[in-house]
């Protein structure tokens, strides 16, 4: 599902954000990210999203190799990734409907499809009875969820949570694990950014341990500082 | 297709609404800027009407001495009613001239002079000749061939100097009124550009999260950037409307005033809009578009990374 081969990121003058990693995640995977911050974490996410180019290497995700990708098929590439972020990124003037049909709606999906997938997409996620509330009607999780089915609407095979659960509480953040789970049971691959030690060893899953720009460990099981 | 199309024209008019006092005032300056171009466009009309009325009335007269013998002055008249550059050319003779006088001084009641030319033997009147030239630019050529004519010493009096100062003037405050008209269009042109720029400028910073979240989701670049060209264009096309509602009331208004004003100068104010509505409106009208995408585009391009 993503190939990353000896990636660099250098941000101008001198500052080596990654430093020739190599990862690959297969398809159908559940992987967390981890390291703590400045570990180059969020740098990965961005040239996974292609919203920044590395300075050095290879990325494939699903098959394109985006290092190479032209801005205008940049669009389509964001359409077969899903990311959820740690501030929602909901739209406040908007209900939880409108925030999840306008991301079909920008791209060009029809109104009659509009129509069913968002409905479906808020069942999945628990907010079929809180559709048309505002996100400043909703607690936190309940924000994060509809941004879960936001980036579910172009039905990713590949799910980016980059610090999902970093406003939550423990409660609420499981709750968050759980849905992302389930969504990973039925086949989307999820990368998993976070710190959190506690969220990591809930699940046994694949741990890629970023330090200082660099792979430090990755293995399936418990994450350790 | 359709949905693309119509959610463009949505999240335009989505824009516009929600940000209302930004395009409020926006639009009010578009709107000055063209009632102000409008009136120069009225008053380049007004100075191209002024201009033809006084052409329309130029001619020259000459007046023959009183001595000057018949035959010659038709010779004279035969001689120069041949010019190609003469469109209409009338011979007044001395009788005529008499009847015309007399005539008039009857209708306007003064009896006593008509009846003291009837007591004098002679016929104190000259004959004359009014000459009206093909246009406005060949009466030289004809006053330089009256100069030539043999005859040209039975001439007692030619008129046409004078006019000829007052069309030169007209015709420099004409091309003033033009020069200053299209400075004055050029600059609005630029306040325009400025304004749209800064308009959809605050406008991407306003809404900022919502243009990330649309290229989060994997909006195409079109459709981030298309709505914002169209606002451009619904500001130009909204304020050339709100002119013209403005325009022609007030035009209505002034009508009666400036057919007072500028007595025996045919100039319909009013009639001047409508009759040229679609060229002075439709040429504003894509002049502004025009001007909106540029500004709209170079704010996209400048403020905006998709």
């Amino acid at each position: 599902m993503i190939k990353i081969e000896n990636v660099s990121k250098t941000y101008r003058p001198d500052v080596e954000a990654l430093k020739e990693i190599s990862i690959a995640i297969e398809p159908g995977e559940f992987v967390f990210l981890v390291g703590q911050s400045g570990a180059g974490k969020s740098t990965l996410v961005r040239l996974l999203t292609a919203e920044e180019r590395p300075t050095s290497g290879r990325i494939e995700v699903g098959g394109w190799d985006i290092t190479r990708l032209g801005r205008r098929h940049i669009p389509r590439l964001r359409r077969q990734i899903g990311v959820v972020y740690q501030d929602f990124k909901l739209l406040e003037q908007r209900t939880l409907y409108e925030n999840v049909a306008f991301a079909l709606e920008v791209c060009g999906t029809s109104l009659k499809t509009v129509h069913t997938v968002v409905p479906q997409l808020l069942r999945i996620v628990g907010l079929e009875e809180k559709a048309h509330r505002y996100p400043r009607q909703l607690s936190g999780g309940e924000q994060q969820r509809a941004a879960i089915a936001r980036a579910l609407v172009h039905r990713p095979k590949l799910l980016i949570a980059d610090e999902p659960t970093g406003d939550l509480d423990s409660i609420t953040a499981k709750g968050i694990v759980d849905l992302l789970t389930r969504i990973n049971d039925v086949g989307t691959t999820i990368v998993f950014v976070t710190h959190n030690r506690d969220i990591v060893n809930m699940l046994r899953k694949r741990v890629i341990s970023l330090h200082d720009g660099s792979v430090r460990s990755d293995k399936v099981g418990k994450y350790f500082i | 297709m359709f949905s693309n199309f119509y959610r463009v024209i949505k999240f335009a008019l989505q824009n516009f609404f929600r940000n209302f006092w930004l395009s409020a005032v926006t639009i009010f300056i578009i709107t000055l800027s063209f009632v102000t171009v409008n009136f120069f466009i009225l008053a380049n009309g007004f100075s191209d009407a002024v201009l033809t009325t006084i052409e329309q009335k130029a001619n020259i007269t000459i007046f023959f001495q009183v001595t000057a013998q018949e035959s010659d002055v038709q010779a004279f008249k035969a001689e120069i009613e041949n010019l190609p550059e003469i469109a209409l050319l009338e011979y007044i003779s001395k009788q005529d001239a008499l009847d015309r006088f007399k005539n008039s001084a009857r209708v306007e009641g003064r009896t006593s002079i008509v009846d003291a030319l009837d007591e004098l033997e002679i016929n104190p009147l000259q004959s004359s000749i009014v000459i009206t030239a093909r246009t406005i630019e060949d009466y030289p050529a004809i006053l330089a061939a009256i100069e030539k004519s043999p005859y040209s010493s039975i001439i007692e009096e030619k008129t046409y100097r004078d006019r000829q100062s007052i069309i030169s003037s007209i015709e420099r405050l004409k091309s003033k009124i033009r020069d200053v008209g299209v400075s004055v269009m050029g600059f609005f042109a630029i306040i325009v550009a400025l304004i749209i720029y800064n308009t959809i400028r605050i406008t991407i910073y306003s809404r900022r999260k919502e243009f990330g979240i649309m290229k989060l989701v994997g909006a195409s670049n079109w459709m981030i950037r298309l709505p914002l060209l169209l606002e451009g264009i619904l500001y130009a096309v909204i304020s050339l409307g709100i002119t013209i509602l403005i325009l022609f009331p007030l035009l209505s208004f002034l009508q009666p005033y400036t057919t007072r004003y500028f007595d025996g100068l045919a100039f319909d104010v009013l009639g001047f809009f409508s009759d040229r509505f679609v060229v002075i409106f439709g040429y504003q009208l894509t002049a502004a578009i025009g001007v909106n995408i540029l500004a709209s585009g170079l704010a996209i391009g400048r403020y905006l990374r998709v």
